[in-house]
């Protein structure tokens, strides 16, 4: 059977990298990190991966805004590229930072066939504070294939600027299109949960979305920071399975792959 | 020059400006709002078109901000009073270098030398406020005075002469030069010392003087084109290498000790008790790798890596800007591994915050309060730890008025080097004749100039603020990863931190003391080749100058053209300076011209030792007694005072803004239980992917111990740090320890009437650490000491007061755990399991949380019994192991009762107790058993299934079954007359413990 190829970012602050890497080959994938500056060297690079993922980080140390020098930097040197993967319709991935850099990149949310316009933002929290905290996810409807057969997951936002804002034109775009894949909620599923289930204030209390082709996807919590049932928080009180509830994205990307690629 | 601003539109509220308004209120004076603007001055010519385009493309977000180009928004906006906050000139401006590199990406232009983007801020306030209270606002609420400018404008000045912000470029106009300096004027060499702010003593300016009088240094010396007078440079080189800091003059000094009946005399703390118990200790543990010459300790970790590990402190650049102080601090000890061996990988950072309490108001008055001290090192942690991409799962945190003059600020980092690379050990270096001498990382400027030789002084208003400095965790992560690279390629033969001292002490000890075996000996360094910042810095300054995020490797000539292509890729600025040799001489050039030229055996032994003279007062001398204090009335209540203490209760905030599970090795967190919010004893991080072997990692501290005896303060800080970590399951043969001394200072002088007795001090805490590593067997593998914990400071009227912090010994730890899903937590499981009680209660209140609520120290200290202890630690050990534990909590501060009010509502149960049934000795009456601190407890749960087996393994321990945990949300306690003394909601007493910082 042919194998997955991922290509996971690092460098320029990223510093999820390498569990982004181990969740990809716990997922049945080869990753291999690659820093930006080896793409932009190196233009074909890119064409010979099925999945590319920008992980959770610094990246310029979240310096003006985060994630949007390292957008500036792919908008500028690696659009071709980028566009080539997106036509090719390959998987796209970005967490927290990686989200961060997708929406003001543009190529998130991705509706109207415009990949280059930011056209959603993540900014500060409410709380005006960086957290760390558990939060409880709810999928939605949606064309996304990284939640695809999911409903629920517990995972950490690690994170200073994840509040998820857009204008109501927008939102009403991204509601009608199914682009919500994935919102926060209460401990037991409840809508509108507030301050900390919904730990930022984001509109609507939108956790991820994916853009119309459901191929390319962003999410603020960490699904790679539950690979293992012991980063639970509770796993010493807890039945948990002994897999980490975050792989499930994970397995969803490659098994795509597999399937359509 | 050019200047784009930008502010938050009405789409969005700022979350910030709604901080800043509450940190205004809490100053007392009346706002009602307060706007930020974001300016980024461009100081390089660019068209409209272009600037708007940035503007658009990087400086704002379409959706949620609004900008102006060339043209201030200051008119659009309503307000009475305009501050402006401007960083000082030399100070790093980390997002004005990034805009410069975004703006290089976007344009395809380059920035010249001298070119830059700037940035600084208006904060636009509206309420009924006088100049005064403004410039209040902006000294005590937005600015730093250390690195920050401000101006103050109100509305009607503003509208009449406008305001043109200026940029604080640095525009050294001086041509650099080398001065010399005359020692054989007699009697002036103590000036000449203090002028230049060398802090050398008379002793140590003579033995220089005898150095350039030595006829062979005098002939060596001109041959190489000097003269006999030293140069500046060579002065500021002996001044950071015998510095305190880097020296350890008073661990090294030769000391006489008396406690008034006998004298003893004592050669070296340092290698008397913490040396020789190192090395006694390593010839034991066969697992103990290298420990004592290189920047950290190093352990076997598991079959593929070793461990390292360092803590530090940054105690005088916090005091004056604790945001970039503990910033600086952080990223800095990150260097210490990273510069141990071939180099790790970073996989934790800890923490250590002793200030005075947050609610301080007393009539002293400190530059910086100490609610924004805590904020400002906490923040200046919280960002170095995240952007570095590394977890700071664990710290402490500790409140005594004594650090109203310095706080101890504690940094820790730790990380992992593969056990072998290509063949060879990765706990080796070996810098070869030959070599390349490389500083890899940022530029050099005058910022941290003097560092060494600062700390190593008393605060005051006398300290230059050259070495309060801004760290760049972005550049050195960078580094970080493009470094690790460069080590599994095998691209450099020595790696070594520049920190403290510059240049010349990380090139000073690499050729020096890593060159083993045929190694390098000796250096010539060209100081002109050495990347600026700007213009305009004299040879000593390059060569002295701290800037930060740089790191000094030895390359093989051979590998350079490979370094230097790796270093491209990572965008990490990477320079050859020179060369080691084996001439044994410490040589620098400048521009062709000599700068120094110093034997390398005389600048790193030379230092003369320090006499100095220990006089022990017993406690009962001192006039402490035990004393006498009302029976507790209410106990329920006492309870809940008891547990809302500043040094007991809650402050999940600080836990929950630091990323404690970036790299995804998190595997028992600060914070568990029921709802994940009560402190567990340690945290546990498994650092390898395909090894159950993971390391528990806490802390022991309590200075309160000191104010009756520094020997038994130092023995429960260290058994705390040891007994958190048999807690989470970890083994008493496999635990290493880092002590760090934060002591005020013990040199004579005419402010420091009893630097005696705190020496004695010293020697006593010293004599501990000795006797408890050797005991426990467990070695104290790296640490650090900072010497001078004093302040003198104004009050309310101006009257100038010494504030010295109380002797301050720490101990962090590190237990190897053979597999981490054995590891237990301390919150209770389940209804019905038993609760145990493990070690003896005797009556030592001495020094307590119980003792301190009636404003009494008391005589009795907890005495930590090593015998007894060591044995409890071992079975406990083996218990968890064979899985027979549900929980176990340590005892702490506040004794039996905290501990059992926090297990119990960290699990979400209710517990019966009954006093009578704890283990106890010569110990009578309730108060004393709920919260006397006696060292080496715990509470522990056990199924009943485990009983037996349970209490085999417990033969031989003093230990008492307690209770059990119930089936409902009550924690009750019945006392030694069987009547209900405690009975309490749960949810009420964990209320009361996190609420004190619960509106953090």
């Amino acid at each position: 059977m042919r194998k997955v190829k991922v290509l996971v970012l690092y460098g320029h602050g990223i510093n999820c990298d390498n569990e982004t890497s181990k969740a990809f080959e716990l997922a049945g994938a080869y990753a291999e990190k690659v820093h930006t500056n080896e793409l932009i060297e190196n233009s074909n690079k890119l064409d010979t991966y099925d999945i590319l993922a920008f992980p959770g980080g610094f990246s310029f140390g979240d310096d003006i805004a985060a994630g949007k020098i390292h957008a500036v930097k792919f908008k500028y040197r690696l659009r071709e590229n980028l566009s080539r993967f997106i036509a090719d319709k390959k998987l796209i991935i970005g967490i927290c930072n990686g989200f961060q850099i997708m929406v003001k990149l543009g190529i998130l949310p991705g509706i109207d066939n415009d990949y280059w316009t930011e056209k959603v933002t993540l900014t500060f929290n409410d709380s005006g504070k960086f957290e760390d905290r558990w939060v409880y996810l709810k999928i939605g409807k949606s064309p996304c294939t990284f939640t695809k057969d999911i409903q629920g997951l517990y995972l950490p936002v690690r994170h200073g600027e994840g509040k998820f804002y857009t204008n109501q034109g927008i939102l009403n775009k991204l509601k009608k299109n199914n682009l919500v894949a994935i919102r926060y909620v209460g401990a037991n599923n409840e809508k509108n949960p507030g301050y900390p289930f919904n730990p930022n204030g984001s509109l609507d209390d939108i956790a991820g979305i994916c853009d119309p082709s459901g191929r390319i996807f962003g999410i603020m919590p960490h699904p790679e920071a539950y690979i293992y049932k012991e980063n639970h928080p509770r796993h010493t009180r807890e039945k948990l399975p002994e897999e980490g509830m975050g792989l499930k994205i994970f397995r969803n990307a490659v098994k795509y792959v597999k399937d359509n690629l | 020059m050019h200047t784009i601003e930008v502010t938050f539109n009405s789409a969005l509220k700022d979350p910030f400006v709604g901080n800043k308004r509450k940190e205004i209120l809490g100053l007392g004076l009346p706002v009602q709002s307060v706007k930020e603007i974001f300016l980024y001055t461009i100081d390089k010519e660019f068209t409209k078109k272009e600037l708007t385009s940035l503007a658009k493309e990087l400086f704002s977000d379409p959706l949620i901000q609004e900008f102006s180009v060339d043209k201030s928004m200051l008119n659009k906006f309503h307000w009475d009073w305009l501050i402006y906050v401007n960083n000082l000139p030399g100070v790093k401006d980390n997002v004005g270098d990034r805009s410069q590199e975004a703006i290089e990406d976007i344009l395809s232009v380059e920035f010249n030398k001298g070119e830059a983007v700037y940035t600084s801020k208006y904060y636009l306030i509206n309420g009924d406020l006088t100049r005064k209270d403004v410039d209040k606002i902006a000294k005590e609420a937005f600015a730093y005075e250390s690195v920050e400018s401000w101006h103050i404008l109100d509305r009607e000045t503003y509208s009449e002469k406008g305001f043109t912000p200026e940029i604080p470029k640095v525009l050294i106009k001086h041509q650099p030069q080398i001065s010399e300096f005359n020692l054989n004027t007699s009697g002036e060499l103590l000036k000449l010392s203090k002028q230049k702010n060398l802090a050398l003593n008379l002793q140590e300016m003579k033995k220089i003087k005898e150095y350039f009088s030595k006829i062979d240094v005098i002939k060596a010396r001109r041959k190489m084109g000097f003269n006999e007078k030293p140069t500046d440079s060579e002065l500021e080189v002996l001044a950071q290498t015998w510095s305190e800091h880097c020296k350890h003059k008073i661990f090294n000094a030769y000391v006489t000790y008396t406690d008034g009946v006998k004298t003893e005399h004592v050669n070296s703390l340092f290698k008397t008790y913490i040396r020789s118990s190192t090395e006694k200790l390593q010839k034991k543990l066969k697992w103990i790798v290298s420990t004592l010459w290189d920047n950290s300790g190093v352990i076997q970790f598991n079959d593929k890596y070793l461990f390292a590990f360092k803590c530090e402190t940054h105690n005088s650049p916090s005091s004056k800007y604790p945001y970039g102080g503990a910033l600086t601090g952080i990223v800095g000890v990150y260097r210490d591994p990273m510069g141990t061996g071939k180099g790790v990988k970073l996989i934790y950072g800890t923490y250590g915050f002793c200030t005075s309490e947050p609610n301080y108001n007393g009539p002293i008055k400190p530059e910086i309060h100490p609610k924004r001290l805590l904020e400002g090192v906490r923040k200046g942690v919280q960002d170095g730890g995240n952007k570095h991409g590394v977890p700071t799962p664990y710290g402490i945190v500790f409140f005594d008025n004594g650090y109203l003059g310095k706080p101890a600020i504690y940094v820790l980092a730790a990380g992992i080097i593969p056990r072998t690379i290509n063949g060879e050990s990765g706990a080796e270096k070996q810098p070869n004749p030959g070599d390349l001498i490389v500083m890899c990382g940022g530029k050099v400027g005058i910022d941290g100039i003097h560092g060494a030789t600062e700390s190593s002084m008393e605060g005051g208003a006398h300290i230059t603020l050259g070495h309060v400095q801004m760290g760049d965790p972005y550049t050195q992560k960078k580094m970080h990863d493009f470094l690790n690279e460069a080590r599994d390629k095998c691209l450099y033969t020595c790696i070594q931190d520049c920190g403290a001292g510059g240049l010349s002490s990380s090139v000073g000890e690499m050729g020096y003391n890593f060159g083993r075996k045929g190694g390098a000996k000796g250096f010539k360094l060209y100081l002109d080749r050495v990347p600026l910042k700007y213009k305009g810095l004299d040879p000593w300054q390059i060569l002295v100058s701290e800037s930060q995020e740089r790191m000094i490797v030895s390359i093989l000539p051979e590998k350079l053209k490979e370094f230097m292509k790796l270093a491209q890729k990572h965008e990490v600025e990477s320079t050859v300076l020179g060369e080691l040799n084996s001439s044994g001489k410490f040589h620098t050039i400048y521009n062709d011209k000599p700068v120094t030229f110093l034997d390398m055996h005389f600048v790193h032994e030379g230092v003369p030792q320090l006499e100095l003279e220990a006089k022990w007062i017993t406690p009962q001398t001192r006039g402490l007694r035990e004393p006498q204090i009302p029976k507790i009335k209410n106990h329920t209540k006492f309870l809940k005072e008891m547990l809302s203490r500043p040094n007991i209760a809650g402050k999940e905030y600080i836990v929950r803004q630091f990323d404690h599970e970036v790299q995804a090795t998190s595997v028992i967190k600060h914070l568990v239980g029921e709802k994940s919010d009560v402190y567990s004893d340690g945290v546990v991080i498994r650092p390898d992917f395909e090894s159950n072997k993971a390391i528990a990692i806490a802390a022991g501290i309590n200075p309160k111990y000191s104010q009756i005896d520094t020997y038994h303060m130092t023995a429960n800080a260290f058994d705390e740090a040891i007994r958190r970590v048999i807690a989470l399951g970890g083994d008493i043969k496999k635990i290493v320890l880092n002590d760090n001394f934060c002591w005020p200072s013990p040199l004579p002088g005419k402010d420091n009437p009893d630097a005696k007795y705190k020496m004695a001090q010293l020697v006593r805490a010293n004599r501990a650490l000795f006797d408890y590593t050797i005991a426990y067997g467990t070695p104290c593998i790296s640490g650090k000491d900072s010497m001078s914990m004093d302040a003198t400071i104004p009050d309310l009227n101006g009257k100038k007061h010494r504030i010295s912090s109380l002797p301050t010994a720490m101990f962090s730890s590190a237990g190897i755990i053979d597999d981490y899903k054995k590891c237990v937590t301390m919150d209770v499981k389940k209804p019905g399991d038993l609760v145990f009680v493990l070690g003896e209660t005797y009556d030592e209140c001495g020094g307590s949380e119980y003792y301190e609520m009636f404003k009494e120290i008391g005589l009795n200290v907890p005495v930590v019994r090593a015998k007894k202890t060591v044995k409890l630690y071992r079975a406990l050990s083996k218990a968890i192991k064979k899985g027979l534990v549900a929980s176990a909590h340590g005892c702490y501060k506040g004794g039996l009762g905290i501990a059992l009010a926090q297990t119990s509502f960290a699990g979400g149960y209710g517990l019966d107790i009954d006093l009578n049934s704890i283990p106890r000795e010569k110990i009578n009456d309730e108060d004393r058993i709920l919260y006397s601190e006696s060292a080496s407890r715990f509470i522990v749960t056990v199924s009943k299934k485990h009983e037996k087996l349970f209490r085999e393994i417990m033969k031989g321990i003093e230990f008492g079954l307690v209770g059990k945990v119930t089936n409902n949300r009550t924690f009750t306690a019945k006392g030694l007359q069987g009547k209900v003394i405690i009975k309490e909601n749960i949810d009420i007493l964990k209320k009361a413990w996190k609420e004190p910082f619960g509106k953090m």
